[in-house]
């Protein structure tokens, strides 16, 4: 049995926050940079936001077994994987275009 | 059975010490009640033994076999209800329950649950504190956890969902071992096999309302 549910709901609640903090950057230091920042600090930032306003659940979370440093690490790799896709599609899109 | 046995607990808050060399055991089967007076330490002594709290000492034991605090959660022996609701506001109760329980028989157990039935299209943020406490209590004695640690289940309930969730306890308690911290002192009580008295950073074992006025928990 694996909580695939509880993993993706906890990574969209803290993306949100990482995309509204991405927004104002790209506003500020432009698309490519916000890229960058979203799967850096932006990870960070979406992490706080989860911990300032949603820290209740992470009981949720505890109670099926997942730790804070457990749940960060999954995140972290859902990022990496996210980050390659990136890397990917603009390399597709340099060879095409 | 299992047995859960917590000692030499310890844990201070900037060099207060809150608990002192503690020590509680219980097994599936039992519901211990742990009183005390508001700041004695109730609420740190269940975060302690969930592993959610680092303690200065602490020794956790399930069916003698040593567990460390840091692999309590990831162990998934104990359960752990905390005062303030757990689950996410947003989300309507039929969204929540797939997420705790991935397996569609699971599922339908929560469902068939008595009272889910009627709350199930609702967002948990519109629940009432009854019905949103009476929701998580059933989540959490769904799981396979062999012990419940619940932190204030009965607070601010109305008596038909204390009713509501006293029989759940006492259904489950027949595989599960389960503590209950509360100050509703007569609802504790009633449900429980032995309880304890947390005062001057130690437990200490009471029996009945006559021995929480005597150890000044009520004053009547």
């Amino acid at each position: 049995m694996y909580y695939y549910r509880a993993i993706f709901k906890f990574f969209f609640d803290a993306v949100v926050f990482n995309i509204v903090f991405c927004l104002i950057m790209s506003l500020l230091t432009g698309f490519l940079w916000s890229l960058l920042f979203f799967n850096t600090v932006g990870i960070g930032v979406g992490l706080i936001g989860f911990r300032v306003f949603k820290n209740d659940e992470y009981y949720l979370y505890a109670n099926l077994g997942f730790t804070k440093k457990n749940l960060i690490s999954k995140i972290f790799c859902i990022h990496l994987i996210l980050a390659m896709s990136i890397l990917f599609v603009m390399a597709l899109f340099k060879i095409i275009l | 059975m299992s047995t859960l046995v917590i000692s030499n607990l310890t844990k201070s808050f900037h060099k207060k010490i809150i608990l002192e060399d503690v020590s509680v055991q219980f097994s599936t089967g039992d519901i211990l009640g742990i009183f005390g007076r508001n700041g004695t330490g109730k609420s740190t002594l269940l975060q302690c033994m969930f592993g959610i709290l680092d303690s200065d000492s602490i020794v956790i034991r399930i069916n003698n076999k040593e567990i460390n605090p840091k692999d309590v959660i990831a162990s998934k022996k104990i359960g752990y209800l905390p005062q303030d609701s757990f689950l996410p506001k947003e989300k309507k109760v039929r969204d929540i329950i797939p997420i705790i329980f991935p397996d569609g028989e699971d599922q339908d157990k929560i469902f068939y649950t008595q009272g889910i039935h009627k709350i199930e299209n609702q967002k948990a943020g519109t629940l009432s504190l009854g019905e949103l406490r009476y929701l998580e209590v059933v989540l959490l004695c769904h799981l396979k956890h062999d012990f419940l640690l619940m932190d204030e289940p009965f607070s601010m309930i109305q008596p038909l969902y204390k009713e509501l969730i006293k029989e759940l306890l006492y259904t489950v308690k027949k595989t599960k071992g389960i503590a209950i911290t509360d100050h509703y002192y007569q609802d504790v009580l009633s449900i429980t096999d032995t309880n304890v008295l947390l005062k001057d950073r130690g437990l200490i074992p009471v029996f009945d309302k006559k021995d929480l006025v005597l150890y000044e928990y009520l004053t009547s």
